[in-house]
C-alpha cells in the first residue's frame, strides 16, 4: 500500500515537472516569436513529408507515386492472404490433435480396468502419441522430459555408485548409520522385515532399504522420526524402479550432496 | 530537460516494481495437517493461523505448499513453543519428473515465537510441477503458526 502511494505521489511531482518545463519551453518560444517575426515565420513554414518506405524513390510526379503505392497496398493484401491462410492451416492441425487425443482418451478408458498396481501401470507399454503434425502434443513433450529426467537421474546415479566405490570409505560414519537404519526399522513391526545396508565415503553415504512396507506405512517418515538424519544433513530418497525399495543418499553434514541431480 | 524526467521517472517505476514484487509468499499454520492419519484428533487449529498439538508426546505435522507456487532460497516455518523446548522440521522438494525427494532437516530451538529456517537453494530448481511442503514433529502444546518462503 506504502509502495502505491508513493508511486502515485511521485507520478503527481514528475508530472508538475514535466508542465512546468513544458510551459516554460512554450513560453520561451513563444516569446522568441513575439520579438522576432522573421524567425517566427520560419518556424511556422512546414517542412516536407519525409516518406517512411526507405525503398520508395522520391517521385516526380503524382503518377509514378500513385503506382508506388498501389504496389504497396497489392503486396499487403497478399501478405496478409497469406498469413490468414497459415493460421487457418495451423488452427486446422489443432483442431485435427484435439480429436485425436479424445478418441485415444476414449479407448483408453474403455480397455482400462478398474485399477491398475503400479508393477503394471509400470509393465505398460508406453502409448504412442500421433507424430503426423510438426509439433509433437504437450504430452508428448511431458513424457520425453519425464524420460529424459530420469535418465540424468540414473546418470547422476551412477556417478555417486562408482564414486563411492572408487573413493576412501568413512567406516566411522558407516557403521553410525547402519545402526541407526536397523534400530529404526526395528522399531516398527510393520518396517521390521526390511533389509538395509550403508555404505560411507568422505563426502556422503548410500542407504540402501530392500523390501515392502505395507499400505499406509511411511517407510522414509519413520527413518526421520527416529532420528536416522542429522540436523541440516541434506538427503535424496529415490524410490527403485521396481518398487522393491529405496535409494537413500545422505551428504555431509551441512554440505549439499555431490554433483547431484537436477 | 524532458529526457532526464523520462529516464528518472522509468527508473523510479523500475526499482518501486522490483521492490514490490519482493517476493515473500506466507501461509497460516491451518493449512497444515497431521501426518499420521489415526492422530488427526489430537490437533486444534486457533483461529485462522494456527495448528496446535493437544495430544500427548508428539507427532508430525505436514504443511504442503501449493504445486503452482514457486519456492526459492529460503523457506521459514514459524513455531510457538510453550516451554523451552525443541521442534525438529524437514523440508522436501519432491522432483515431479523422477520421483526423487531432496529434504533437510532444522530444529527450532527456544521459549515462545521462534523460527526454523531452511535455504533451500542447494535443494534443487524447482521444476513445472515440483511440489513443497513442511514437515515438524511437534509435541504437545507446541503450535505452528505459520510457514513462508521466497518465490523469486
Amino acid at each position: 500500500m506504502r509502495v502505491l502511494v508513493a508511486l502515485i505521489a511521485l507520478l503527481y511531482v514528475l508530472a508538475a515537472f514535466y508542465g512546468y518545463f513544458f510551459w516554460s519551453e512554450r513560453h520561451l518560444l513563444e516569446a522568441k516569436n513575439q520579438a522576432n517575426p522573421v524567425v517566427s515565420a520560419a518556424l511556422a513554414k512546414p517542412e516536407a513529408e519525409r516518406l517512411r518506405f526507405p525503398d520508395l524513390k522520391p517521385a516526380a510526379d503524382n503518377q509514378l507515386l500513385a503506382e508506388q503505392l498501389r504496389n504497396l497496398q497489392t503486396g499487403f493484401e497478399a501478405r496478409l492472404a497469406q498469413l490468414e491462410a497459415n493460421q487457418a492451416a495451423q488452427l486446422k492441425a489443432l483442431q485435427l490433435q484435439i480429436d485425436t487425443l479424445k478418441q485415444q482418451n476414449q479407448s483408453l478408458a474403455q480397455a482400462k480396468p478398474t485399477s491398475l498396481s503400479a508393477a503394471e501401470a509400470q509393465a505398460r507399454p508406453e502409448i504412442e502419441l500421433p507424430t503426423s503434425s510438426e509439433q509433437a502434443p504437450p504430452e508428448q513433450l511431458l513424457d520425453q522430459q519425464v524420460q529424459l529426467a530420469k535418465q540424468r537421474l540414473k546418470a547422476n546415479m551412477s556417478q555417486l555408485d562408482s564414486s563411492l566405490q572408487t573413493g576412501v570409505p568413512d567406516a566411522g560414519r558407516q557403521s553410525i548409520f547402519q545402526q541407526k537404519l536397523e534400530h529404526a526399522l526395528s522399531e516398527n513391526t510393520a518396517t521390521s522385515h526390511l533389509q538395509s545396508q550403508a555404505a560411507c565415503n568422505q563426502s556422503f553415504c548410500k542407504l540402501e532399504i530392500q523390501g515392502k512396507a505395507p499400505e499406509g506405512v511411511d517407510v522414509l517418515q519413520t527413518l526421520w522420526e527416529q532420528n536416522v538424519f542429522p540436523e541440516g544433513t541434506e538427503v535424496m530418497t529415490i524410490p527403485k524402479v521396481d518398487g522393491s525399495g529405496w535409494t537413500v543418499y545422505v551428504a555431509q553434514e551441512g554440505q549439499p550432496l555431490p554433483s547431484v541431480v537436477q | 530537460m524532458k529526457l532526464v524526467t523520462t529516464l528518472a521517472l522509468a527508473a523510479t517505476v523500475g526499482v518501486l516494481s522490483t521492490s514490490a514484487n519482493a517476493a515473500w509468499q506466507a501461509s497460516p499454520g491451518t493449512t497444515c495437517h497431521a501426518a499420521l492419519g489415526s492422530q488427526t484428533n489430537q490437533f486444534n487449529t486457533i483461529g485462522d493461523t494456527g495448528f496446535v498439538r493437544i495430544g500427548a508426546n508428539s507427532a508430525w505435522v505436514s504443511c504442503p505448499i501449493h504445486r503452482t507456487m514457486l519456492v526459492r532460497q529460503i523457506v521459514y516455518v514459524n513455531l510457538n513453543h510453550p516451554s523451552a523446548r525443541e521442534t525438529t522440521c524437514k523440508v522436501i522438494h519432491s522432483d515431479y519428473q523422477t520421483g526423487a525427494n531432496r529434504e533437510m532437516s532444522i530444529v527450532a530451538r527456544g521459549t515462545g515465537n521462534v523460527y526454523a529456517g531452511f535455504n533451500v537453494s542447494t535443494l534443487g530448481a524447482m521444476n513445472n510441477y515440483d511440489t513443497y511442503s513442511i514437515s515438524c514433529n511437534v509435541a504437545q502444546g507446541t503450535t505452528v503458526r505459520g510457514f513462508s518462503w521466497q518465490d523469486n
